[in-house]
């Protein structure tokens, strides 16, 4: 439970991201809206999988990228599972706003995709579900499926869930600059209910994470839960970052 | 001056072997590309030039950075004009004065090559998202880590310089002494050459005499396997052939090149024994489909080992003849080397040199196929999400409410009105096949419209559409998304009331990419079902994938040869390695400590 398994082409990391959808992703944060703020962040973070995993003209697989995107409905915006390479060349898929918020339907996809495939990434690094919201689910409460995600896991360890929480009303004190904040730490005052949810649905990083994360600039302190307030883009960025974190050979 | 020297091939493996005995210095040099090249049949990103004169020899071993825009040109490029400019430079300055030049020389290389990386054509790459990002690679330049040696007999001196991670080591009288010499601080991975920016970090320069070892090593980081091998020196070429094969079971399998060169005889890594074999004689036409590979038989000889290795296999085994039968389809396309020693219970003699053979080429479809066989599907597209079906399974799953299609509500509709169509004709065949026309004849429907009846009734489609109306579910769903400047909805409203056409999230459309690059050619039209979301892009080919589990089957599980070599007329059944070096079929890529757990 190290989380050290290095990420190659024969043991790929399973990035699983499950995108909010709903209506209100349509208002505006720093004068773009909330959607084209988490499209331009996926963006950046699938360019930079992608200059990871370049070798000369080559993509490496050493990431399996999967998105379910929800509202009321969940989509499998990549049709399964695919490798990096196959998402390039795919491009980054557009999304539009839609209505209600059914967070439990999407943790149920996540789900029974890590069922159906945790067989195969037995020797790979521990999957990571990276949930990308900004309000509360209007469907049934998502926890209990997120607990027993959090408990599936591989030989690097349990799986790993991060929240990326796009509002403004999430901490009692601003963050400054993304590079010196510490993270969500266990004495961090969260002001709402679902915020505190959200940190309860939120794995620990992990040290190799970490370690990650720190060369990339950032100042996450160790035990900090894998969960960004997403109040200014480069917040939003700061936690795909997180998302593709995993040790990997250079 | 007379200029000798060898230059490893990026493209293929180059087994440990010795050099030319017209150095000034004995050495022996290898290179190999890592697992992921080999498997994509790319470049390795390592390169290693070798040149002397006859008093001189200049060496250097260049590592692509990999993050870099393509390393193996920085590699290529710093390797031949570094070792040339080596063996041209004065050794009577000191060493600051040296430093100075080659600090001046690198940075003065790098600005010619920059520009032949700016003018490096990517325009042939697919898909445009790769393009995009390997532009972003080519702002930052090309670069690579190198570590160079010059031996000089004349002026007494060995010159060591080096910038980056790559393994540099001394041995004198049988004892590692490269600590004495170097901290680990000198070695630091983001040291490099840069195409654009010259010495990136600092530059490392070392003078020493030939007399303060007798042992050199240089090998680039992807051989930090053989860190913990303390007699590295004095393995042989086949023992360090099997180390360089065991890399390629490892996460981080990289490219690797080696070179060792001696200042002190008898050579440490030959037995001394006398290599009485100096080649193998391949024969592919005596017996259909097989390769006898043979040598000589000295007197005295009547056990032996050969030795084979190929891009990810390596194997010794044993045989009491002086030939091997082997069956031609077994050895790999891109071919295997061979070497062959004799051995009795109290030593061996030297081993070969290496024989190197390369089977027929098969057509590339039989190729594929073949690798088809060998390879089985592993990722499952997940099945469509049917909440009924898992209930069973998965006990917690909720059905999902059913979404509105409107591709069924068309089926039905095109049902509705073929059976009113079908009804009319029924209904006017009943009202008219009684009926007489004016010249007293029984006609029917259709005889009647032939004679110019007209019969007043319902169109289906009218009908269709005034009974069964569709539902309330978006009906346009081929309708684009509304331009970006669109105004948006009220953020309450929209939580509320979809105001889009569509419930579907995702534009129909394919993006700005060109249409080749765009995966999703067989994108349902542009009315997806709102049924199965889940289906609406191609499911993923059964084949894909294969690359993930090819390690579990692909030269771990068994050699090329496990059921191939045949001594003399009879078959034999040979484990895939025999000596020392096993190669685990256990899932490779992971430490033991991972598979303990």
């Amino acid at each position: 439970m190290q989380y050290d398994t290095l990420a190659t082409s024969d043991t790929p990391a399973l990035i699983i991201y499950a995108l909010d959808v709903s209506g209100s992703m349509s208002t505006s944060m720093s004068g773009k809206r909330r959607i084209e703020i988490v499209t331009d962040a996926l963006t950046a973070a699938l360019q930079q999988m992608v200059f990871r995993c370049t070798k000369g003209s080559v993509i490496s697989q050493r990431y399996l990228i999967a998105m379910f995107a929800y509202s009321d409905q969940v989509y499998d915006i990549l049709g399964g599972i695919r490798t990096i390479d196959e998402v390039a060349a795919m491009g980054v898929p557009e999304l539009s706003p839609q209505r209600s918020t059914a967070t439990d339907q999407v943790f149920l996809a996540v789900e029974e995709m890590l069922h159906n495939n945790l067989g195969h990434l037995q020797y790979c690094p521990a999957p990571l579900v990276c949930h990308m919201t900004d309000g509360e689910y209007t469907g049934a409460d998502p926890e209990p499926i997120v607990n027993r995600i959090m408990s599936l896991g591989n030989h690097d360890g349990n799986v790993l869930v991060e929240n990326i929480f796009i509002s403004d009303n999430i901490l009692t004190q601003p963050i400054q600059d993304p590079y010196n904040w510490t993270g969500v730490l266990d004495n961090s005052r969260l002001r709402t209910q679902y915020a505190q949810k959200l940190q309860r649905m939120s794995s620990r990083i992990p040290e190799s994470y970490r370690v990650m994360m720190a060369e990339s600039g950032y100042a996450i302190q160790p035990g900090a839960y894998m969960m960004l307030p997403g109040v200014n883009p480069e917040l939003v960025q700061m936690g795909f970052v997180m998302s593709m974190s995993t040790p990997m050979a250079q | 001056m007379n200029r000798d020297g060898v230059t490893t091939n990026k493209l293929f493996k180059t087994p440990v072997s010795d050099g030319p005995s017209s150095s000034p210095f004995p050495f022996r040099y290898g290179q190999d590309r890592s697992a992921d090249s080999i498997g994509t049949n790319q470049p390795g990103q390592d390169s290693l030039c070798i040149k002397w004169t006859n008093d001189r020899m200049a060496v250097t071993q260049c590592d692509g950075v990999s993050q870099s825009f393509f390393g193996d040109l920085a590699a290529e490029h710093l390797c031949q004009n570094l070792s040339n400019y080596l063996l041209t430079i004065p050794t009577d300055q000191n060493a600051k004065q040296m430093h100075e030049d080659l600090f001046g020389y690198l940075n003065q290389l790098s600005i010619g090559f920059r520009e032949k990386i700016e003018t490096h054509s990517i325009d042939h790459i697919e898909p445009a998202f790769l393009r995009g990002v390997l532009e972003t690679k080519r702002h930052l330049g090309s670069e690579a880590v190198f570590s160079s040696l010059l031996l000089d007999k004349k002026s007494y001196l060995a010159m060591l310089v080096w910038a980056g991670d790559s393994r540099i080591r001394v041995w004198k009288y049988g004892r590692e002494i490269t600590w004495a010499y170097f901290s680990e601080q000198e070695f630091l991975t983001q040291e490099r050459w840069s195409s654009h920016k010259g010495i990136v970090g600092q530059l490392h320069l070392k003078i020493l005499s030939p007399e303060d070892f007798d042992q050199l090593i240089l090998y680039s980081d992807g051989f930090a396997i053989a860190d913990n091998e303390a007699d590295l020196f004095q393995q042989d070429n086949i023992q360090i052939e099997s180390l360089i094969t065991r890399t390629k079971t490892l996460a981080g399998s990289d490219d690797i090149s080696f070179f060792q060169m001696t200042s002190s005889l008898p050579i440490a890594w030959h037995t001394g024994k006398k290599n009485t074999i100096r080649a193998l004689n391949f024969d592919e036409n005596r017996e259909p489909g097989k390769l006898f590979i043979e040598w000589a038989n000295p007197p005295g000889q009547n056990t032996w080992e050969l030795a084979t290795v190929t891009d990810l296999n390596f194997s010794v085994v044993e045989t009491t003849r002086n030939s091997f039968k082997v069956l031609i389809d077994e050895i790999p396309q891109a071919g295997a080397f061979f070497a062959v020693r004799a051995v009795n219970p109290m030593a061996a003699t030297e081993w070969s040199d290496w024989s190197f053979y390369k089977p027929p080429q098969i057509e590339p479809a039989k190729s594929t196929q073949l690798e088809k066989q060998r390879y089985r599907p592993v990722y499952q597209t997940p099945a469509p999400v049917d909440p009924l079906a898992d209930r069973e399974k998965y006990e917690h799953y909720q059905p999902r409410p059913e979404p509105v299609s409107v591709t069924s509500n068309k089926k039905w509709q095109i049902s509705l009105a073929g059976m009113i169509l079908l009804l009319i004709c029924v209904g006017s065949f009943v009202l008219f096949s009684k009926g007489e026309n004016k010249d007293n004849q029984r006609t029917n429907f259709f005889t009647a419209l032939l004679a110019g009846h007209t019969t007043p009734t319902t169109t289906p489609e009218s009908s269709a559409t005034d009974e069964f109306p569709t539902s309330a579910a978006p009906i346009d769903t081929a309708t684009p998304e509304p331009p970006p400047d669109t105004p948006q909805p009220d953020p309450d409203e929209s939580e509320l009331f979809s105001t889009l056409s569509t419930p579907y999230p995702f534009e129909t459309t394919p993006p700005s990419t060109p249409s080749s690059a765009y995966p999703f050619e067989t994108t349902p039209s542009s009315t997806p079902s709102l049924r199965n979301p889940f289906k609406t892009y191609p499911t993923r080919p059964q084949s894909a994938g294969s690359s993930f589990y090819a390690t579990y089957t692909h030269g771990y599980q068994g050699g090329w040869f496990t059921n191939a070599l045949e001594s003399n007329n009879n078959l034999i059944l040979l484990p895939l390695i025999v000596k020392e070096n096993s190669l685990s079929s256990t899932p490779p890529s992971q430490s033991d400590d991972s598979l303990s757990e």
